[in-house]
């Protein structure tokens, strides 16, 4: 979005100030020269100005800063040569890249790269509805540039995120293509509702939207942290928004590029399962142990061994085709582009396809006067296998499956697992996954236009779309595997909604120097916003046949339905902000919004959300600006208030009529009551938070911000119970629950020229997490969904069970220990933790929290001649991971299910194992409860990504008339340091679940995320 | 400063638009935008009926568990002692005041209090036939009515709420029982003065509540506080309305074809309508354990013991083992607790809900809650304390003639007529004319002071009532007082 102009006036005033003080300093050098000519002596000073691929760029200016009209501008090989004295400071700049100081310091020859306009330190930050100087902003606010972005080869934005940035974490929750990532900012801030805000070019998306932006689109990403840069978001604003600006074109150059890559994706291990004869053995032993008969009579005439895995997971193509025209004049830019990316999911019959196309615009006919225009389509095909929370599960079938099954018999059929309710799940995925595509449209797109009538002021009026049509068609053929996995009668159930949101954002701003050295900038506006959802639903039964012409709802003839409806949320908000400095030195930022929205009830229809925050660059002052090394220090703090309206529904403040029957005679007639109270004081959640922070840059090269937050969420949303008297034995949503977040942001980036030839960039940040949920009033006072519970004064959805204190190996065991009816020698021993003798519910406690308390991340980069080689890591620790799986595959649920290879050191016998239950096909022990048998530690450190890339000569190049060509090998998630057993670590919300947000941590055998090698190139034309 | 000027006009554009933020819920009717209409009105009155139906498809209706089970009538039955052991703890007057039985008697009985107070704040404003407006508003005085009754009767002194509460006027206090009793009294006389006869309602209109079983009701209420002559009024109104008579066969009241027969006056309505929920849970936990059902409340020894000779109505309440059921069957009862079965709920196999097409709980077996007899036998209470003891020998009389030709009985030797009356004889013929289907017999050992001498473990003074449910007291922050005892 676009106050990129407001840089154009920045640049047309600074020069006029330094200018002021450059005659100053000239006539003085001037004077000084003449008076003592040897004190300074000019050299000649060489080198190059490259951009940040270390191509030069020729045509770009350097000059010294005390004599601004003794400039140069740099060859067609980059090479400049300028005379300058021992302590001159050279200025040099470029369109299109930040303008850069570079102190002389006695050197003779001076590599300068220059960072591309959106990244470099002096360069705009995007803050909500408007920029600021990086060196300004007092919020805060985590970028991830171009740089960071680019060459990653990432299926989606999370995904190129993750790692980059203290107190943000994205997990993906899935390695199924096409589904999306976790994105925290700074913990969870509500027991409802933790999700983002995005915004893209200047207009907030839907969690649908975002995934019409291709990533090879975006330009740079902001994540606003504190309230200070939420609260201009009011409402919204709460869990931490994430802004992006796509890629414009330049004013000055006109390029095509071509960027493509393509891949292999394999699964990074898979779980050591037992094979046939073990399995018959464990499974008969099983039987034994409970008294019951064994349906593996005469066992060795099961021959077959199946690997189930194998026929699960394969070897997946990934690509990506890029193509894109860019260019502009000073009147006009423009940037097409149209993508198309394609992955197959790691196990059979999921896959994703996305097609996509963007154009960006502006046009600026005069200074007074800019129009300009976002737009993005793209179309998605997605196929999903069964996972998560579902009541299919296709990976845990494919392991739990009997192992002396083959995957076909001769005849070419699916057969069943011989003894158990196990589904066969490649039947599942051919018949029901492989028939139920889920295709969307998405359109997203902004038009804006800005006048500057006077000097300082702005006006601008945006009209933002996201637009979402999608179409899921799930039919079920005939088919028969077992008398319990078959469909007689085909059936199709069809949905297409539509999503349709709409915001007209009007700002002005003004901004104003006065008395030199107060700076002020002000901002207005008013924002209108609506969403609406609509869907229309039908389901039809015996088409008269499987084949693809059958498979519409008119083709059925039997039991048809129909459904649909239509929600909506209207938002109303006025905002305004104050930026004021005094010298560059003591910097204010206050901003206000009030906003009104139609989910709430008629008593709280408007809340207010304000912040404050305020800056000291205490590099500039005189008693550290002397010390050199220190070269920026700034000093920030902020406060304010927020708000999330997402955790309420779109109609929670009212109360629905619910219809039922009531018979008189022998006629049903309807009947019509209140569903439930409305509440019409229901509001906003609130999330009030300070932060402490510091930005440095110790000396040339490397910079970094430390941020201490501490947030307290207020006004959180549950149902309390409420007197019978009422009607009722819930009220509505209430506005009841608090919580806490604190934590710790640190983030350090070193950069290095060794020379023309190298130079390395080292990243790192890490963060850590305290949360506590401070008050639940909800019946029970707690959020349990098993094996998570969130109660008051402990962490939000921690892990909640009993203790495993080992195997009990005879009978005298169990007797000396607290009353546990019906444990046998072998049973589980769980701890008697309130000593009274007896294991019952009251011997539950909290086990460790599935989140992380410390993520960190950490990249290396470095740049020889051609090549660039950069390496990216994340980890996390402090979690815990409940393997619930091994429900399945540790054998508690004994009904032929094929288990792990580690059951075979199960307990069999006194001192036979301290770590594995007996085997029993009668649990009476109930050794499957929820208990710390299951949670391991979920520590990983992960390789998220590593390139080795090369920029051909620029000599071949010019042969070839290219601008441009880079080509590279990426490897994503290759390396993993855990002790994790699992597939992977990477443990998001278990989604499907009833529980939404608080139901993490869980391994369900979760579908795991790939390991990729891929090779690609970018031409630039 | 026009630009200033241009920004003020566009926000006050966009301000002037306040509608912008008024949403409506969508595809669903809200209390907003609903009570419109006539059909609306009906159907909000329609609701304080299903309010009467069980509401727990997990646990026995609540009016049956103490009804019956506390009385000495039945015994829990079931799959044994610790099968529901909160139903147990009540019949052994052992029950504590977080009984999920008696939160949920208090719980339903409030919402159906505030489903008819809804009706009485709602309806008035909608533009509609006077007529049909007043004949609404009187069934919901009727059904508030009916459930304060219940809740004055299990709960004692309770909180008297007669219009929808709003959000923090929750917390009610208690009121004394006889304020209750005179909202009752209000809120049934009303009703009767409105509320059409039996005759005037078409037969498929059946189960709407009547001026008679307003009357009925109001009539028991006067019985509670022993107020005779008004009502052996009442009571005598309704016998002589020419709207009732004694339906010629008891043991046919209580089958499915028997409902609204001619002695009926009031009955919560069930049908087996499939996908509809009309019907109830209570078929399906009373049936045999051995047949389809729960097998919960099962007719006590006593009970058995307690008919005369030959008095047709055991064979139509009790069934004891290899008894000859109306299908043909034999029964075999070696499963239940007492060794006896409850008759009131057994249905013919094409009756069994699923068998006709609908689910275990739409089971088609009204809940009677006012029938003629019943009230022949209360108006005969009230005239031997009026002292009018020939009136009461009359009805008495008049209930066993009809009971002796019931159940292709020939034999007209049993229940011989009384010559002469006394409290216990009419109080035998209610027990036996009632048992197990109206459910009122520990309601009536209440009543008339005979609980202490015949329940064992029942402290009068405590077990009149059952306790306010802990719940509730800790969520009135004490407000509540917990009756006394518990």
């Amino acid at each position: 979005m676009c106050f990129t102009n407001l840089d154009d006036t920045f640049r047309a005033r600074k020069p006029q100030r330094r200018s002021k003080s450059g005659i100053i300093l000239f006539v003085l050098v001037f004077f000084a020269m003449l008076s003592a000519k040897a004190a300074v002596v000019d050299t000649l000073i060489t080198g190059h100005v490259l951009d940040p691929e270390n191509k030069p760029l020729p045509g770009a200016s350097v000059s010294i800063k005390s004599t601004p009209t003794k400039g140069v501008k740099t060859a067609v090989d980059g090479s400049y040569s300028i005379s300058a004295a021992a302590t001159d400071i050279l200025v040099v700049s470029f369109i299109g890249y930040g303008r850069q100081e570079v102190p002389v310091n006695g050197r003779r020859e001076i590599e300068i790269v220059l960072q591309s306009q959106s990244t470099s330190l002096e360069s705009v930050v995007v803050v909500g509805y408007g920029t600021q100087k990086k060196g300004e902003v007092t919020g805060a606010i985590s970028s991830v540039n171009e740089n960071d972005l680019k060459d990653q080869a990432a299926a989606s934005l999370q995904q190129s995120l993750q790692g980059k940035s203290a107190g943000i974490q994205i997990t993906q929750n899935s390695g199924s293509p096409g589904k999306n990532a976790t994105v925290r900012v700074r913990g969870l801030t509500s027991i409802n509702n933790s999700d983002v805000l995005y915004v893209v070019d200047g207009v907030p998306l839907t969690a649908n939207g975002i995934n019409a932006i291709d990533p090879s689109s975006i330009a740079s990403v902001q994540i606003l942290k504190d309230a200070s840069s939420q609260a201009i978001y009011g409402s919204r604003g709460a869990n931490g928004v994430v802004l992006i600006e796509t890629k414009k074109g330049n004013r000055n150059a006109s390029h095509i590029y071509v960027d493509a890559y393509a891949g292999v994706q394999q699964v990074r291990k898979k779980l050591d399962m037992l094979n046939g004869q073990d399995f018959i053995m464990l499974n008969s032993e099983a039987f034994k142990n409970a008294g019951q008969t064994s349906p593996w009579t005469n066992p060795s005439q099961y021959t077959i061994n199946t690997d189930w895995q194998d026929a699960m997971f394969r070897s997946a193509p990934v690509q990506s085709y890029n193509l894109a025209f860019a260019g502009g004049s000073d009147k006009l830019t423009y940037r097409l582009s149209g993508n198309y990316f394609d992955q197959d999911g790691i196990i059979i019959g999921s896959s994703y396809k996305r097609s996509s196309f963007s154009l960006n615009t502006t046009f600026k006919p005069n200074k007074y006067i800019e129009a300009g225009e976002n737009l993005s389509i793209a179309k998605s095909k997605q196929y999903l296998v069964g996972e998560g929370a579902t009541s299919r599960v296709d990976l845990l079938s494919a392991i739990s499956m009997d192992p002396t099954v083959p995957l076909k018999n001769e005849q070419g059929n699916y057969v069943p697992s011989r003894f158990s309710d196990i589904m066969n799940p490649l039947a599942s995925i051919e018949y029901i996954s492989m028939n139920h595509p889920l295709n969307t449209w998405s359109v997203v797109g902004s038009t804006y236009l800005q006048l500057k009538p006077v000097k300082g002021l702005t006006l601008k009026s945006n009209l933002g779309i996201d637009i979402s049509f999608s179409d899921d068609k799930a039919f079920t053929p005939t088919y028969y595997v077992s008398a319990a996995q078959n469909n007689p009668i085909t059936s199709l159930s069809q949905t297409k909604a539509t999503g349709l949101s709409w915001t007209w954002d009007n700002t002005a701003t003004y901004e104003t120097t006065i008395a030199e050295d107060h700076e002020l900038k002000v901002l207005a506006g008013i924002s209108a916003q609506q969403y609406s959802y609509e869907f229309i639903r039908g389901s039809n039964q015996g088409q008269p046949g499987n084949d693809s012409y059958l498979q519409y709802l008119d083709a059925g003839t039997s039991n048809p339905t129909v459904g649909g409806t239509l929600v909506r949320w209207s938002l109303l908000s006025y905002l305004g902000r104050l930026n004021y400095n005094y010298k560059q030195k003591y910097f204010l930022t206050a901003t206000i919004r009030r906003d009104g929205s139609s989910k709430f009830g008629a008593n709280n229809k408007y809340g207010n959300f304000p912040s404050a925050s305020v800056g000291w660059a205490l590099g500039k002052e005189n008693f550290l600006s002397n010390k050199g090394q220190l070269s920026a220090l700034m000093l920030r703090a902020s406060w304010g208030i927020v708000g999330n309206q997402s955790s309420a529904g779109y109609y929670d403040f009212s109360s629905t009529i619910n219809n039922y029957n009531y018979a008189f005679g022998n006629g049903a007639f309807l009947t019509a009551e209140p569903a439930g109270l409305g509440n019409p004081n229901l509001k906003w959640e609130q999330v009030r938070q300070w932060d402490l922070g510091l930005d440095f840059k110790v000396f040339e090269g490397l910079t970094g911000t430390i941020d201490y937050y501490n947030k307290k969420t207020n006004n959180m949303l549950l149902r309390i119970p409420i007197l019978f008297e009422s009607g009722f034995s819930t009220g509505p949503l209430t506005n009841v629950a608090a919580m806490a977040n604190s934590g710790f942001e640190f983030q350090l980036d070193y950069s290095h020229h060794f020379n023309k030839d190298l130079r390395i960039n080292i990243g790192a940040n890490l963060s850590t997490l305290h949360n506590e949920v401070l008050s639940l009033e909800n019946e029970g006072a707690q959020i349990f969904n098993s094996p998570n519970m969130t109660r008051a004064g402990h962490r939000v959805a921690e892990f909640y069970g009993y203790v495993f204190d080992g195997i009990f190996q005879n009978q005298a065991e169990i007797s000396n220990h607290a009353a546990q009816p019906n444990a046998v020698p072998g049973d589980i021993r769980f701890k008697d933790l309130n000593n009274d003798k007896v294991i019952n519910d009251l011997d539950q406690t909290f086990l460790g929290s599935p989140i992380p308390n410390i993520q960190y991340g950490f990249n290396v980069g470095a740049n020889y001649k051609g090549f660039d080689l950069n390496l990216a890591f994340f980890g996390v620790s402090g979690n815990k991971i409940y393997q619930s799986y091994k429900y399945n595959t540790n054998g508690f649920f004994i009904s032929n299910y094929n288990m792990e290879q580690e059951t075979l050191g199960r307990w069999h016998g006194e001192g036979t194992s301290t770590t594995i239950p007996r085997l029993t096909a009668n649990d009476r022990n109930f050794n499957s409860r929820a208990s710390s048998y299951y949670l391991t530690n979920g520590a990983y450190l992960r390789l998220r990504n590593i390139t080795l890339g090369y920029n051909l000569p620029d000599k071949l190049m010019e042969r070839w008339h290219l601008s441009g060509m880079r080509v590279y090998l990426t490897g994503q998630n290759l390396i993993t340091f855990t002790h994790y057993d699992g597939y992977d670590p990477e443990i998001g919300i278990t989604f499907g679940g009833n529980a939404g947000t608080l139901n993490l941590g869980q391994d369900q055998v979760n579908y795991p995320q790939p390991k990729t090698i891929m090779a690609g190139i970018n031409l630039t034309l | 400063m026009k630009y200033l000027l241009l920004l003020i006009i566009t926000t006050a554009g966009l301000a002037g638009c306040s509608k912008f933020l008024e949403e409506d819920p969508t595809a669903h009717l809200s209390t907003a935008t609903y009570y419109k209409t006539a059909a609306d009105a009906e159907a909000a009155v329609n609701a304080v009926y299903a309010a009467a139906r069980p509401q727990n498809f997990f646990a026995l209706e609540t009016r049956i568990v103490v009804g019956d089970v506390m009385s000495d009538d039945a015994e829990k039955g079931g799959g044994g002692a610790s099968d529901v052991a909160e139903i147990q703890q009540l019949k052994l007057f052992t029950a504590k005041p977080d009984n999920s039985y008696v939160q949920d008697a208090w719980q339903y009985n409030y919402h159906g209090v505030y489903l008819a107070n809804v009706v009485l704040d709602k309806v008035p404003a909608i533009a509609m036939n006077a007529a049909d407006k007043e004949n609404i508003l009187a069934q919901a005085r009727f059904w508030r009515a009916y459930f304060y009754l219940q809740l004055v009767q299990l709960f004692g002194n309770v909180p008297l709420v007669t219009m929808p509460l709003a959000t923090g006027e929750y917390n009610q206090p208690q009121v004394p029982e006889a304020q209750v009793w005179a909202q009752i009294e209000k809120d049934a006389d009303s009703a009767m003065q409105v509320l059409p006869k039996q005759s005037e309602l078409a037969a498929d209109k059946n189960g709407k509540a009547t001026s008679g079983a307003a009357k009925a009701l109001l009539m028991y209420v006067y019985m509670w506080q022993k107020k005779w002559t008004d009502a052996q009024r009442l009571g005598e109104e309704i016998i002589n309305s020419g709207e009732y008579s004694l339906a010629p066969d008891y043991a046919k009241i209580f089958t499915t074809a028997g409902e609204f027969g001619t002695g009926s006056i009031f009955e919560i309505n069930m049908a087996n309508i499939p996908g509809k929920g009309v019907g109830s849970n209570i078929n399906l936990w009373i049936n045999a354990r051995n047949t389809w059902g729960y097998g919960f409340v099962v007719p006590s020894p006593g009970l058995v013991k307690t008919y005369e000779r030959g008095d047709p109505r055991l064979k139509a309440t009790v069934i004891a083992n290899n008894d000859v059921l109306p299908d043909g069957t034999i029964a075999n009862t070696t499963s239940s607790q007492t060794g006896y079965y409850n008759k009131r709920y057994w249905l013919p196999p094409n009756e069994i809900p699923f068998n006709a097409g609908g689910s275990v709980a739409d089971g088609p077996t009204n809940e009677r809650i006012f029938r003629l007899a019943v009230v022949m036998l209360w108006t005969a209470e009230a005239a031997f304390h009026n002292g009018n003891k020939a009136r009461a020998l009359e009805l008495v009389n008049l209930v066993r003639q009809r009971a002796r030709k019931s159940g292709g009985n020939t034999d007209m030797t049993v229940l011989p007529d009384l010559s002469t009356i006394t409290l216990d004889n009419i109080y035998h013929e209610m027990r036996v004319e009632s048992a197990l289907g109206e459910h009122l017999r520990f309601n009536e050992l209440v009543r008339t002071g005979r609980a202490a001498a015949t329940l064992p473990g029942y402290v009068e003074g405590t077990n009149n009532h059952l306790p306010i449910p802990l719940r509730e007291i800790q969520l009135s922050n004490g407000l509540l007082k917990q009756n006394q005892g518990y």
